[in-house]
């Protein structure tokens, strides 16, 4: 069984072949991010609460970075959202929608941080309710992320979910 | 001297081959899971809107492998030398716990046998949202029930020999 992302970029000639391929790498990139903030969280807590906060800190400040350069890179006017947004008008509120729901993830990313740095410094773990609300914020990103699939592939005949 | 002392007392040398065989079954049987959790999401999160076809059959080839792989790594666990048996037989105290894993287990193996006969119904169009969410839901619910085994497996094993579980899954045979 082979399940590891591909490593090329699956529709090489496209017309929008570089704006697809930085917007399939920027996913793949927040993809691994989540993954790994996944498995430490399932990594075990009792007796070790501490090393496993640092850990789940650590995985949790990647996938900000991730998400960030992601929504850089679509702010572009180069970038592929960008480039649909001006071909397809039609599309433009739920091009907007997706940006919107992208800002509130990074947000919410960012109020978890905050709040996982104040327990560590009162050494204060709830690692159910930390489970938990990853658990959410990666529901809320695998939807959003499915929804931006489904517009790239209806806007552009680019299915980046294959390969990434 | 109680059972909780007499495991604390054990030294590293009484961790036998076949407990480390059990590590490393386990291992396996974790990894080979995690890759299909990841397929079925990929599957998922793949473009649908005009190839609802093919998104629906790389999402139930994703699922019954991911059926296939925990119905083995269920059959693993069940066995007598299973670590979570182990756990059972040494450590009294947390045999509710190892019943509740496999109880779990077995619900979520349910669950994946359910979506894939209903799936494999010739029915009406898919509602491509709500089986997101579903199987979405599902997979919330493997990973949360792997972080609780997890903690079972390295409380039991801290418990009884003061050492890592996951450091000794690592570590080259």
């Amino acid at each position: 069984m082979t399940t590891a992302p591909s490593q090329h970029y699956p529709y090489p000639d496209h017309p929008l072949q570089t704006a697809g391929q930085r917007s399939w790498t920027d996913r793949n990139t927040s993809l691994d991010a989540l993954h790994e903030l996944e498995a430490v969280l399932a990594e075990p807590a009792p007796n070790r609460a501490p090393r496993w906060l640092a850990n789940v800190r650590a995985a949790l400040d990647g996938l900000h970075a991730a998400l960030d350069a992601q929504a850089g890179g679509d702010r572009e006017t180069t970038s592929l959202l960008s480039e649909i947004a001006v071909d397809e008008a039609r599309l433009v509120p739920r091009i907007t929608r997706l940006r919107r729901q992208h800002d509130d993830l990074r947000e919410s990313v960012r109020a978890l941080r905050s709040e996982l740095a104040a327990c560590a410094e009162q050494d204060l773990v709830d690692v159910g309710d930390t489970r938990d609300r990853v658990a959410d914020l990666a529901r809320r990103l695998r939807h959003h992320r499915a929804q931006e699939a489904d517009l790239i592939y209806e806007a552009v005949n680019l299915n980046l979910g294959t390969g990434d | 001297m109680s059972a909780t002392e007499r495991h604390a007392r054990t030294t590293a040398a009484d961790l036998t081959a076949e407990r480390q065989a059990g590590l490393e079954t386990r291992q396996a049987d974790q990894d080979r899971t995690l890759d299909a959790m990841h397929w079925l999401e990929r599957a998922l999160s793949s473009a649908a809107p005009g190839r609802e076809p093919a998104w629906l059959d790389d999402v139930v080839n994703a699922l019954g492998v991911l059926g296939t792989v925990t119905r083995d790594e269920h059959h693993n666990a069940s066995q007598p030398d299973s670590l979570l048996s182990d756990i059972a037989r040494t450590q009294p105290r947390l045999r509710t716990r190892v019943r509740g894993v496999r109880t779990a287990y077995q619900q979520i193996r349910d669950t994946i046998d359910f979506l894939l006969a209903e799936l494999a119904e010739p029915g009406d169009e898919r509602n491509i949202d709500e089986l997101r969410r579903r199987v979405g839901w599902l997979l919330t619910a493997l990973r949360h029930q792997r972080s609780r085994e997890s903690d079972l497996l390295y409380e039991a094993y801290y418990e009884a020999f003061h050492r890592d579980v996951d450091d000794d899954a690592r570590r080259q045979p």
